[in-house]
């Protein structure tokens, strides 16, 4: 693992054109990943293929949070991923920097008096091995999400071994409960696979294959999905760069399906009947197993069109608790 | 190997003519499909014979052609942008818009052509 300077750790995030903002502001404390997730935008850009952990200078933390939190806003609530530019945790070097994180933006948003959420993500079972952490309080919470996704897919687009198996996450997921911690879910990203025909039967055939995996995954959540600590459930279908889909196109991978479009933000995603047709038999589903989960619903990634067409109403992530 | 051949066979035929962009396409397609499908260019040549003999206009049989290799590449969605296009032409094909914003009318059938299968 190498370290880098960085210029700026605080960035509101930017979701591309014409989708849903859902208020997050990212952290950005490490980059690069070896984990080698194969849908992973990660894998096919310009960074160091090892994990790198920018030098935390935290007086320029500090400074960078201090201006965040003292900006003029009607709701004095933040909603921080430190998730989105490298797996949370990655390695124990990089839970040990969150950690410090956590503790600069607690003393800021207490003297602010402002409430904070920062999400950890992450589809290690690396919690297991942590020591010491941070508790929830009147500022901060600590939101734990876990990416799930089918063993299926676990097992043919992401490192199995590297990566937790969907048993293990889900039991991350509990242990995060029991140290008193929100915890989120994160369908991220919903695969087309296993593709077991290409004629208009033979794609409803895979997508009901598609959907049975996962009403079966969140059926093994249902109790993590009810308890009074669970944050927030994000449903979002796979999306690919002009590039990735070239990469990948070239390499014969799975992951390029063909009835996929380029969308209003420049990424390749399902056809909009497919999309809007897996989250609704998705919500309905979770509607069913537990009713009072709609209001913790979000689409992650999509336009509002689909949030429409879904029946869904559109959230921040930062009014969900 | 089998591809090249394929394509080949389709754009040097006299019996259709595909524009720049649309040979761009159809060659994309058939190596999409191709990791998914590994005998569709017997399906495509045989499709493609079939057309090529069932008319000596041009016009025809191209739109023939485009037409199977848009309902190949996309099952669901193609019928879908037909009905959208007998609509209005000018509609994104790709279905990624507002219906709100770009229809005044026949919202909710425009609703149900472009969200539901």
């Amino acid at each position: 693992m190498t370290t880098q300077k960085k210029t700026s750790y605080i960035v509101k995030y930017n979701y591309g054109r014409g989708v849903v903002d859902l208020g997050e502001y990212v952290i950005s404390f490490a980059t690069s990943c070896d984990l080698g997730c194969e849908y992973c935008y990660l894998k096919y850009s310009k960074v160091p293929k090892k994990p790198i952990l920018y030098d935390l200078l935290r007086e320029k933390f500090a400074e960078e949070i201090e201006i965040l939190f003292s900006l003029p806003m009607e709701e004095k609530i933040f909603y921080l991923n430190a998730g989105e530019t490298a797996d949370s945790l990655l390695t124990i070097t990089h839970f040990e920097e969150l950690h410090k994180i956590v503790e600069i933006t607690y003393g800021k948003a207490k003297k602010y008096n402002v409430r904070c959420f920062i999400e950890l993500r992450t589809k290690t079972e690396n919690i297991f091995k942590i020591k010491k952490i941070p508790t929830n309080n009147e500022f901060i919470k600590i939101v734990y999400t876990a990416t799930l996704t089918p063993q299926n897919i676990i097992e043919k687009f992401e490192k199995a071994g590297r990566v937790a198996s969907l048993q293990r996450r889900i039991e991350a997921l509990k242990y995060a409960l029991s140290l008193g911690l929100l915890v989120g879910i994160r369908l991220e990203p919903i695969i087309f696979y296993p593709v077991t025909g290409l004629s208009y039967k033979e794609i409803l055939n895979s997508m009901q294959i598609l959907l049975n995996n996962y009403r079966s995954l969140l059926f093994s959540c249902r109790d993590i999905l009810n308890s009074k600590n669970f944050h927030s459930l994000a449903l979002s279908s796979l999306r690919l760069t002009k590039k990735q889909y070239k990469i990948l196109k070239n390499k014969r991978s799975e992951l390029c399906f063909p009835e996929m479009f380029l969308c209003p933000d420049g990424k390749y995603r399902y056809s909009r009947p497919i999309r809007v047709k897996i989250y609704t038999e998705l919500i309905n589903y979770i509607k069913s197993i537990s009713p009072q989960l709609i209001s913790k619903l979000l689409l992650s990634f999509e336009f509002d069109y689909i949030w429409r067409a879904c029946n869904l109403e559109v959230k921040k992530l930062k009014n969900l608790s | 190997m089998r591809e090249i051949g394929l394509l080949h066979e389709i754009f040097s035929s006299a019996r259709l003519h595909l524009t720049f962009s649309q040979k761009e396409f159809v060659k994309e397609t058939i190596k999409i499909l191709n990791i998914f499908c590994p005998k569709i260019e017997e399906l495509i040549l045989k499709k493609f014979n079939k057309i090529v003999s069932s008319s000596n206009d041009k016009n025809i049989t191209t739109k023939l052609f485009l037409d199977f290799i848009y309902s190949l590449r996309y099952p669901i969605s193609w019928k879908k942008i037909k009905e959208l296009k007998k609509m209005d032409k000018s509609a994104p094909l790709d279905l990624e818009f507002d219906e709100e914003v770009f229809f005044k009318t026949d919202l909710q059938k425009i609703k149900s052509i472009i969200n539901e299968i």
